[in-house]
């Protein structure tokens, strides 16, 4: 069989070598290469588990793993809370500056402890996440030295936009068919949001209600949520259109 | 009773008053995004007979297979969120087996099928998107169709199919089981894992492109117990002994760059097959891969610490362990609510952009092993050559598969480029180990 002189392959009866082009002197066909720009140019702790071994940290339980995680943020915040009140102390002689991020982190601390500990049956979990905002507003309004704002738009804020969350959360929990309808529920959760607060910010601001950007937003959001509402609920069940709409 | 709800991501199937319709696996998801005319994603299987084809009991066979394969006989159709496989109603029927291979079929047209079966001469091959399966899935499909065309010619498998040896033939009268077209990454989610380690971005082979729709293809037939007892010697797999020729060809090239390139990486993929490592008897892509790297700063390597290294390399990555970490991340990605309300042309643009970053540019090339190919002891005398011809590729230009058979093993680089030099560097150097090596390019014969 013919060899390439060059590679040392063998080539059959091709014109030339499929490699460097170079031509098969065994060949009847005239050596034709398209190809001219050949450029040289075992730890005691471990137990099986999900692949085989796994260690003790992997195979912790998720309640496990949040209650970890919750602790190792309530040691990060006593510390931080301690040294930033005696700093404050220190510089100031008393408490002063230092109670907006201590509040913060008293804040941050009651939700981690209400979605890390709690069990997600606990109505205590709720509560706490529910009043944790508003509290935390109008601790901000006392360390200020004016409650009014805090009594008067920051806590109706507050609360208004954790009922239309909850209200969403729960459309989105109960929606048996998830699709489209779930951006629907969102778009309308902002547009309510929206209308909510220039309604709070009016009524201290102005005494009167005057909806002005709020209601073009929600102007906007709420016949493109209808329309996927309709999509969702009519179009895509009626005919075998949800497969397009799959999530 | 409580249901799973992770056997929402597992079934593909669905069905509704139109008919059946499928979800893209999690590693096909990506591909209808990052396809085109050219990097068209089909990877070939083909087969040469010891007599010329009949094309009607070919397509007769055709037909009968892909009514046994439903969820392949499928087209591509877009949703809102998500694109989905839509059931064709018609037999596909075999294609003309001229021009190049795997080029002109672009998934993303309307009504095209996700696979082609071409015949010419003694010629037949089929062509698959790895949107629908790996080389496994395809394998699956061409000695079934096979099987069946002998069938019909009168000519018996002499050996039980549909079981042991030959469990991925499937006699054409029995049901397809759900778990042939299961979601396997999703089967085998393992939770969250730490994600893997970033790749760096890898050199790149840059040479003229050949003419758009050319794709060319030199084959080699190597002699399989002199590959393997050039493995043994040096007590690395076949796989690794490639890997690392084709290293040893990259670092060359990179090497002859006039000036030193930017990305000092040079990176060769290694396709897995998942199924050694977790049970699932699906026939959707179930495959993902290792990269062997060399970074060339430190310097050029020499071939025999090349093999080692790349063994090593193979030997570290190549776990259920280190492979689950590449599947938490992709399956977790598409079971994020999050990533499931974004629209799908946002998505086709985030596709892109992943495809980019986490594909084929941390990757010089790949070679893919799809291991010993077993046909009934019936057909087998009927069959002669056999090729495994990558999946084109823009970005790395060329690429090579690898297939046994018989006696023989295929070596197949498939190249969009008008330079042969990585080839020419790979087969030399099996050369230099002193393997005999027989080279065709079907273009330069035709």
């Amino acid at each position: 069989m013919p060899y390439c002189p060059d590679c040392g392959v063998e080539i059959g009866n091709a014109p030339a070598c499929p490699l460097c082009g170079a031509r098969n002197p065994r060949s009847t066909a005239a050596a034709e290469p398209d190809c001219p720009d050949t450029n040289e140019g075992d730890h005691p702790s471990r137990r099986q588990g999900f692949l085989g071994e796994v260690t003790e940290a992997e195979s912790l339980t998720v309640f496990e793993k949040r209650k970890i995680a919750w602790e190792v943020l309530s040691v990060a915040f006593s510390i931080a809370i301690v040294a930033l009140s005696l700093i404050n102390i220190l510089v100031a002689g008393k408490l002063s500056w230092s109670l907006y991020p201590v509040s913060a982190f008293f804040f941050v601390w009651v939700v981690a402890t209400a979605f890390l500990v709690m069990g997600e049956t606990s109505r205590l979990r709720y509560v706490l996440a529910i009043l944790d905002m508003p509290i935390f507003l109008l601790a901000l309004g006392l360390f200020t030295g004016d409650m009014s704002w805090a009594w008067r738009l920051a806590v109706p804020i507050a609360i208004f936009a954790e009922i239309v969350i909850a209200g969403v959360a729960l459309s989105v929990r109960n929606a048996k068919r998830k699709g489209l309808n779930i951006l629907a529920f969102i778009l309308v959760g902002a547009a309510l949001i929206c209308l909510g607060v220039e309604t709070f910010i009016d009524l201290f601001a102005f005494g009167k209600i005057s909806l002005g950007w709020s209601a073009i937003t929600a102007i906007a959001l709420i016949p493109i949520a209808g329309f996927l509402i309709y999509l969702h609920y009519r179009v895509a069940k009626t005919t075998n259109l949800h497969r397009l709409f799959k999530l | 009773m409580a249901v799973d709800k992770s056997q929402r991501f597992i079934h593909t199937k669905q069905v509704d008053e139109s008919g059946a319709w499928y979800s893209l696996d999690n590693a096909g998801v990506i591909m209808p995004a990052v396809t085109d005319e050219i990097s068209s994603g089909l990877f070939r299987v083909e087969v040469s007979l010891d007599e010329p084809v009949d094309l009607v009991l070919l397509n007769h066979a055709l037909a009968e297979t892909a009514n046994r394969f439903p969820y392949f006989n499928v087209n591509l159709k877009r949703g809102f969120f998500w694109y989905y496989l839509d059931q064709c109603h018609t037999s596909p029927q075999a294609f003309p087996d001229e021009g190049s291979p795997s080029q002109h079929w672009n998934i993303n047209r309307r009504g095209t099928r996700m696979f082609r079966v071409r015949s010419l001469d003694n010629r037949i091959a089929v062509e698959f998107s790895h949107a629908l399966t790996d080389g496994t899935g395809g394998m699956s499909f061409l000695k079934t169709l096979l099987v069946r065309y002998f069938a019909l010619k009168g000519i018996e498998p002499g050996a039980t199919i549909g079981e042991g040896e030959y469990s991925d033939i499937f006699p054409i009268e029995t049901q397809p089981d759900k778990e042939e077209y299961e979601d396997g990454y999703q089967k085998h989610f393992p939770g969250k894992l730490p994600i893997p380690e970033p790749n760096p971005r890898a050199w790149h082979m840059r040479a003229p492109r050949l003419p758009s729709g050319q794709y060319r293809v030199i084959t080699a037939r190597l002699d399989l117990q002199a590959v393997l007892g050039e493995a043994k010697k040096r007590n690395v797999t076949i796989t690794e002994l490639l890997g690392a020729v084709y290293l040893d060809a990259l670092q060359s090239l990179w090497l002859s760059e006039p000036k030193s390139p930017k990305d000092h990486f040079i990176s060769v993929e290694i396709p897995v097959n998942l199924r050694q490592f977790f049970k699932t008897r699906t026939n959707r892509n179930f495959s993902l891969f290792i990269l062997l790297r060399e970074n060339m700063q430190l310097g050029a390597r020499g071939f025999d610490e090349l093999v080692k290294r790349a063994h090593y390399q193979m030997r570290l990555e190549n776990d259920p362990r280190s492979i689950a970490r590449q599947i938490a991340r992709n399956a977790g990605g598409t079971r994020n609510l999050l990533v499931r309300v974004v629209p799908l042309f946002i998505k086709d643009v985030a596709a892109r952009i992943l495809f980019a970053k986490l594909g084929e540019t941390m990757l010089s090339g790949f070679i893919s092993n799809l291991g010993t190919l077993h046909l009934p002891p019936g057909i087998v005398p009927h069959l002669g050559s056999v090729a495994f011809v990558p999946a084109p590729s823009k970005t790395t230009l060329t690429n090579a598969s690898v297939i046994s058979w018989k006696d023989d093993l295929i070596v197949t680089f498939g190249s969009l480029t008008h330079s042969r030099e990585l080839e020419r560097l790979f087969f030399r150097r099996l050369r230099s180990l002193g393997l005999a090596v027989s080279v065709r390019c079907r273009d330069d014969e035709e």
